[in-house]
């Protein structure tokens, strides 16, 4: 493995590790719960139901359809019958409720038998045809965000792109579940590699590791796959976030409104190759996950893999934690969500569940005015300054927010972690954020309207001065209606000839009278 | 109650910031101590018991908390850098008055820390040198045993007029000098490179700020452009003129290692505060000060330029950071 050079990103810092937490237990599966809870809006759409409670359904069968924004369909994680739609608090920071299936299991597990055929050899499937499977398969990134994976491919085979870049860097603390899957299922992330690279039309295929997982890369080379270029980037947060990982392999920047196709580039999450490896394979479509539960002297932590729908709080009681009177958060401590309800499900987002204290996370602390040290723009990967950022928002110039790029901002949280006044500069500029969409919906709409009252007043403009130019031509009319009377008796053709000939004449002797056409 | 990303909380804040600052300050104002006398130490006593009063009052007029403000130690940094700036034999409403000043309208009539366009302890030295431009600027050097704690205490309570007869620093002495038209290699009498030094006083206490201002680089506490920037910006015209004309100019060794210029450097002008805050934005800021510091020591009506140099930048910090900020990734 050839030491190939890197460029680096901006910004970024060193975080504790916590992943020897979780990193050194084999991979576990966890068992089936009583009930499975499916939320049918997802982060990017919304879908709708198929199935009626009272339904029975069978593992894979098809749940839900995509109705509207980037949903994917939805599949019965187990079998067992949908009992309820219910509402439940979401795994949001908004804390908005989503619509949630709910399934009585009976713990039979059976698959439904429409589910199609898997495929020994999913090498010989057309691209075509792959781009299909995995679209139907419901198969979403497993990185945190669930953008579906046929969509990216779709563009990515649109637009060409010539290399596929394989994100197995957890840069957040804490979250190991990409290591352990390599260490524990190295051939599924590369031969899934190699068919998302063969679905989208990438050449060449690059496996991104944090230098510091030895055995992870031991594994990796061990199974030894020529296609997969291995590189290592050094353990830098956020070293795993797309728009950095690029700019380190590759020195180009994507650009803050585009993607990285528009560099030739595609990136995709290990756990979603080795899942599309699998779910191709055997046909099914994405029903579970790789969990990483994460805590601090909890025996418990380590990673595992769950079936979506499994409620949180099911899960640690199976498991024997004593989450009660923690912190529980979904993903890591940088970025990740704090569950408010626990009986929310594991979804394709749960990368990873973290129980944590207030003395390990670091206390509130009094909130200071900003003193200007600098250190967010130090630390910002993206070269904003967010204490200028902080000041504006107070404000709220967003002219100057928009000038100094808030919309670049990945809320990565980095700013705020080395801030020493603790302001919560991602909530703030995530606030900021709303806030200009606001305004430009408000501009927007205040636009349509301005044009709509315009079009309205030209409109009676014209109408008051046709009315206005008929009730003059009636005047002259009555006006002229002797004669006009006389000419008709003689010859009606001659009359209307003659009046045709007086309104033209009128016309062009008084301009004003023509207005309004 | 629900938190929101990142959960992970800083480790640092802005008390521990202050309080290492100080710390680094130690060993410069030791020196202070030791070649000046009891004077220099009753001056950081009554500027820092002064700032502390007013921060309090200024905090219950303007209806906010006390106790956690008064703990960020922000004031009596201000005023310990305020003190150091003062020569040792004052009467004790001045370091009191300077003081006052500082923390009034150099602080709390912008809004507190945080909101200050000028850095209040220059404001208020500032404001005691056009004020009291007689006193300001002489140097004494009274003994350390029991008779020059005397002679301070009565020079403080009014109680006596010290005749002060060894008052000039080494840049008085230049200055004087040069006015009178004497060449400059007649002061050559110090040790080596630093031979303009008449003594090593003042190397040794810029020697100790630097010491200082260096752990607190390397602790990242302050942006190292800064310094980077007023020590070039001092070295660089000095450098010229010195090979142009030596006989009229002091060489930029001289210039590092005199007056204010390292606790000027290190601590005055990084205040972050009232300093640029974009990367390039401070290093022009530092730029800016050193230049000024160096005009204002060749041709200016003071001995030593720090303080208004700094001011002077600071207002030239908006700016500075409008122009220079770093362009974003991915943006063109």
């Amino acid at each position: 493995m050839a030491r190939l050079r890197l460029f680096g990103f901006p910004g970024g810092l060193q975080l504790p590790d916590w992943k020897h937490w979780s990193a050194d237990a084999p991979l576990r599966t966890l068992p089936l719960p009583p009930e499975l809870v499916v939320p049918l809006d997802q982060p990017n759409g919304r879908s709708r139901l198929l199935v009626e409670p009272g339904d029975s359904v069978d593992r894979g069968q098809p749940l839900a359809l995509p109705e509207e924004g980037w949903a994917m369909p939805l599949f019965a994680p187990s079998s067992g019958t949908l009992k309820a739609v219910e509402w439940r608090l979401a795994a949001h920071p908004d804390g908005q409720r989503l619509r949630c299936a709910v399934i009585a299991c009976d713990g039979e597990d059976r698959v439904w038998p429409g589910q199609p055929e898997g495929s020994d050899s999913p090498f010989d499937l057309a691209p075509e045809e792959l781009r299909q499977r995995i679209r139907k398969a419901g198969i979403g990134g497993l990185g945190g965000a669930v953008f579906p994976t046929a969509e990216k491919l779709d563009a990515a085979a649109e637009q060409g792109v010539d290399t596929l870049v394989i994100n197995a860097i957890g840069c957040e603390p804490c979250i190991t579940c990409d290591d352990r899957l390599l260490r524990d299922d190295p051939a599924a992330v590369l031969q899934g590699a190699e068919l998302l690279a063969r679905a989208c039309g990438a050449e060449r295929i690059i496996l991104a590791i944090e230098d510091d997982r030895q055995e992870a890369l031991d594994a990796v080379t061990r199974s030894a796959n020529p296609a997969v270029e291995l590189r290592t980037v050094p353990v830098r947060y956020p070293a795993g976030g797309e728009r950095q990982l690029i700019r380190n392999l590759t020195g180009q920047q994507v650009p803050s409104d585009g993607l990285p196709i528009d560099l030739g580039l595609l990136c995709q999450n290990a756990g979603t190759a080795a899942t599309t490896w699998h779910c191709m394979r055997s046909g099914s479509p994405l029903l579970e996950r790789i969990v990483t539960l994460a805590g601090p002297d909890l025996p418990q932590s380590g990673n595992y893999r769950v079936r979506f729908g499994t409620p949180m709080d099911w899960m640690l009681d199976q498991l024997q934690v004593p989450w009660h009177r923690q912190t529980l958060i979904q993903g890591g401590p940088m970025m990740g969500t704090a569950i408010q309800d626990p009986r929310y499900p594991v979804t394709a987002a749960t990368n990873c569940l973290l129980l944590a204290s207030a003395e390990l996370l670091g206390g509130e602390g009094d909130q200071r005015a900003c003193i200007r040290c600098g250190d967010c723009a130090t630390v910002c990967p993206v070269q904003l300054l967010p204490q200028q950022l902080h000041w504006y928002a107070g404000d709220h110039d967003h002219d100057a927010l928009r000038d100094h790029g808030l919309m670049a901002c990945i809320e990565c949280g980095a700013c705020a972690v080395v801030c020493p006044s603790r302001i919560p500069l991602v909530r703030q500029f995530r606030d900021a954020k709303a806030e200009l969409f606001a305004a430009d919906l408000e501009q927007n709409r205040a636009r349509r309207a301005r044009a709509r009252f315009e079009a309205r007043e030209a409109r009676l403009q014209r109408k008051r001065e046709q009315q206005e130019a008929q009730r003059a031509a009636k005047r002259e009319a009555a006006r002229n209606a002797p004669q006009a009377a006389e000419n008709t008796r003689q010859d009606p053709r001659k009359a209307a000839i003659a009046a045709a000939l007086e309104r033209r004449r009128r016309k062009q002797s008084d301009p004003d009278a023509s207005g309004g056409e | 109650m629900h938190r929101s990303a990142p959960h992970l909380r800083p480790r640092h804040d802005v008390p521990r910031l202050m309080q290492t600052v100080l710390l680094a300050l130690v060993p410069g104002a030791l020196a202070m101590i030791w070649l000046f006398g009891w004077g220099v130490l009753l001056n950081i006593l009554l500027c820092a018991a002064t700032a502390l009063a007013t921060e309090a009052l200024m905090l219950r007029l303007r209806s906010r908390p006390v106790a956690p403000v008064l703990g960020d130690h922000s004031a009596v940094l201000a005023a310990v850098l305020l003190a150091l700036c003062l020569p040792p034999l004052l009467p004790w409403w001045i370091p009191v008055l300077g003081t006052f000043f500082a923390i009034v309208f150099g602080k709390h009539v912008y809004g507190g820390l945080g909101f200050n366009p000028f850095n209040p302890a220059m404001l208020g030295y500032v404001f005691l040198l056009v004020s009291f431009p007689g006193i300001m600027v002489l140097w004494p050097a009274p003994e350390l045993g029991p008779s020059g704690l005397l002679q301070t205490l009565m020079a403080s309570s009014n109680m006596a007029r010290i005749d002060m007869v060894s008052g000039a620093t080494p840049l008085d002495g230049l200055k004087t000098a040069l006015a009178a038209g004497t060449p400059i290699d007649a002061l050559r009498n110090g040790i080596g490179l630093f031979s303009l030094h008449q003594d090593s006083d003042w190397l040794l206490i810029n020697g100790l700020f630097l010491v200082g201002g260096l752990y607190l680089l390397r602790r990242r506490l302050i942006a190292w452009q800064i310094p980077l920037g007023v020590l070039l910006g001092l070295t660089l015209p000095a450098l010229a003129a010195w090979i142009i004309a030596p006989t009229q100019f002091a060489d930029p060794l001289f210039h590092l290692f005199a007056g204010g210029a390292m606790l000027g450097a290190f601590f005055v002008a990084t205040d972050p505060v009232s300093a640029a805050t974009t990367p390039l934005g401070r290093l022009y800021y530092g730029l800016g000060i050193g230049i000024l510091i160096w005009v204002i020591r060749c041709w200016g009506g003071y001995p030593d330029g720090v303080a208004f140099a700094v001011l002077l930048m600071n207002l030239a910090a908006p700016l500075l950071d409008r122009l220079c900020r770093p362009r974003i990734e991915g943006q063109p």
